[in-house]
């Protein structure tokens, strides 16, 4: 687990590309910490700046404005071959004319390490991705997961203080994601490297991380673990980005501190947490999952429409007024096959299931 | 493709191309294995010209021309390929800089100039300067006109190489330099090669401009070649021209080869 010394700060980064009418804002105001020893995860939709940010910590992109500080030193200033930071190309960028052994090899080559020492460590990171049979081969020779593992080993070869990965695993196949999801997290804690993970896959982001950072048209949303992001979503973009929700624009009734009590239609009142002093109204967020469907006639509805999803089912229910609903359940609780499209049901909220939210 | 064979006469039409095409070429190879002195009736085979060329009376003239021939266009595509090499990284991977448009232009522009206004300017430039004639104002000809050959292999071969790679050496610790020497320089290399041996070829080959700048009584092998020509044609010059042809033939198979080489390693 991540200890909480900081291991790299971005503070108030701004990226400008281009200048005059050109100019398009890439990061703007963008600041957080990430922790020594950490696996911490950049997450947003394409576009956002994830990739720019992360050229601006190898040194490959200049801040327009801003500082990144590494262990409390200024990075600004380094050239990329000055920085204890590797990254994995999101095209992995192998060398094609030198094989896996002296790809990996590569760092510890530049950094004037001793022949015995290089070898070892290449033998080392070989096994770390379970290539050692592979070490003569050319890059051309292999296939794209095993391609992704040896990027993998030649950036962490030489043991830099911070890993940066782009997308790693966006040209795999689902099954080969999933594996690789799992042992990225192993080496991660194995080699005790903070690393800095890009991704445009919520359910990457969420499986994976220590801590998330959620972007959005360069600024930055939220930082959170997995569960803060996911159950406490700060505005109406973190909440409808990770997961699927339900988003309802709502009347604050009356405020006692802690939460609100909101009407979020006609005739359905409920308690949100969070605040928002002298709000009349505000966004509230229910996951699908929080909502049960039933027939106790809390709140009538109307099914609109069933998704099956293996798992789960999708109940798109309307209420009274009109307003859609989506409900989830598990298709082992006893609801499965009980409602068609047509069908009269209700809907209760489980408590605590209602965030308000910042829009 | 296998349908343009059935239009009429393509047949005939191909054969006349490829007759018009080669069989000047096929001519002076085969006469210049000739036994007799015509250059019209077949005596038999025999290599006397080729001993004529290598041994005969005029053979230390032939030799000195081809000794000044090979260096000439050895040290103009080491030096234009340098040059050539230098310029696609400034052109391709230098970033934007004022004036880039014009710089390519101007690499690109001996290209479309007639040879033989280069050939008068050249001249010109060297009268003007006071540039005594002789080797040294042939090679530095040679090298201005092969820049651009040497340039296009190179900068099309730089084009296909991703920028990811450099950063990826300089992201593990190496130096521009080292970055270019490790990583960029063996991936360009099939496109370097090429570029040389084209700019080799070229100046093998060159005839205007080396007759402008060259001294009196230095000659390379097609100005050899052209001034025993206006004596009258002998099976001699059959069998230089053939030997020509050859090392040609060579360095355009060896190019291709490297090229075919570098595609497989990516
Ligand atoms: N060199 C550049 N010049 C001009 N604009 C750029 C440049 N690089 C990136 N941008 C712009 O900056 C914004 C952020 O790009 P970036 O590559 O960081 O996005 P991303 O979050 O990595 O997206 P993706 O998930 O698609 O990789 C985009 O709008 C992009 O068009
Ligand atoms: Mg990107």
């Amino acid at each position: 687990m991540a200890n909480l010394a900081t291991a790299l700060e971005i503070v108030a980064v701004d990226k400008v590309f281009g200048t005059g009418a050109n100019a398009a804002i890439a990061l703007n105001k963008v600041s957080f910490s990430v922790h020594d020893n950490e696996f911490f995860t950049l997450l947003g939709p394409s576009g956002c700046g994830k990739t720019t940010l992360l050229r601006i910590m190898a040194g490959f992109e200049t801040v327009t404005d801003g500082d990144v500080m590494l262990y409390g030193k200024r990075l600004s200033d380094l050239p990329p071959d000055k920085r204890p930071i590797n990254t994995v190309f999101q095209n992995y960028a192998l060398f094609p004319h030198l094989s896996v052994a002296e790809n990996v090899s590569f760092g510890l080559q530049m950094l004037g390490r001793g022949k015995a020492e290089t070898a070892k460590r290449v033998a080392d990171m070989l096994r770390l991705v379970h290539l050692e049979a592979m070490a003569d081969r050319k890059p051309s020779q292999l296939s794209g997961g095993q391609q992704q593992r040896v990027a993998l080993a030649r950036a962490l070869a030489p043991a830099p203080k911070v890993l940066l990965l782009d997308e790693p695993l966006s040209a795999l196949d689902l099954k080969l994601r999933q594996h690789m999801r799992i042992e990225l997290k192993q080496i991660q804690q194995e080699t005790g490297i903070t690393f800095i993970f890009v991704t445009h896959d919520q359910e990457e982001a969420l499986s994976m991380s220590d801590r998330i950072a959620v972007m959005s048209a360069g600024q930055l949303q939220q930082v959170g673990s997995a569960e803060e992001i996911y159950e406490a979503p700060k505005n109406r973009f973190v909440a409808d980005f990770i997961g699927e929700t339900n988003l309802f624009d709502a009347d604050v009734i009356s405020n006692n501190g802690s939460g609100l009590r909101v009407r979020i239609a006609p005739g359905m009142e409920l308690e949100a947490d969070g605040n928002r002093p002298d709000k009349r109204e505000t966004c509230v967020s229910i996951r699908p999952e929080r909502i049960v469907i039933g027939t106790d006639e809390t709140v009538p509805c109307v099914v609109d429409k069933l998704v099956y999803l293996g798992t789960d089912t999708h109940y798109h229910v309307r209420l009274g007024c009109g307003t859609l609903v989506v409900v989830r359940a598990q298709n082992d609780q006893g609801t499965k096959g009980r409602f068609a499209p047509g069908d009269a049901a209700s809907i209760s909220v489980a408590p605590g299931a209602a965030k308000v939210l910042v829009d | 493709m296998s349908n343009l064979k059935r239009y009429p006469g393509f047949l005939p039409m191909t054969i006349f191309c490829l007759i018009l095409l080669y069989a000047p070429l096929l001519i002076v190879m085969v006469y210049s294995f000739n036994e007799s002195a015509s250059i019209t009736r077949w005596g038999g085979f025999s290599l006397v010209w080729y001993r004529d060329v290598f041994f005969g009376i005029e053979a230390a003239k032939y030799k000195a021309a081809a000794w000044n021939s090979l260096i000439i266009a050895m040290s103009a595509a080491s030096c234009a390929t340098v040059i050539a090499t230098c310029a696609a990284l400034a052109m391709l991977r230098g970033g934007s800089f004022t004036g880039k448009s014009a710089s390519f232009a101007l690499i690109n522009l001996p290209l479309m100039v007639p040879e033989i206004v280069t050939a008068v300017a050249t001249l010109i430039f060297f009268s003007s300067i006071g540039f005594q004639r002789g080797l040294l104002t042939i090679l530095v000809a040679h090298i201005v006109f092969c820049i651009p050959f040497a340039y296009l292999p190179i900068a099309a071969r730089l084009q296909g190489i991703e920028a990811h790679y450099e950063q990826a050496a300089m992201d593990l610790y190496a130096s521009r330099w080292r970055a270019f020497r490790l990583v960029l320089m063996p991936l360009m290399m099939p496109g370097i090669i090429a570029g040389f041996l084209l700019a080799f070829i070229i100046s093998l080959d060159d005839f205007i401009i080396t007759n402008f700048v060259k001294g009196a009584g230095i000659e390379t092998l097609p100005t050899a070649i052209f001034g025993a020509v206006k004596q009258g044609i002998k099976p001699d010059i059959m069998a230089i021209s053939t030997c020509m042809l050859m090392v040609s033939v060579l360095f355009v198979t060896a190019s291709y080869f490297v090229n075919r080489l570098g595609n497989q390693n990516n």
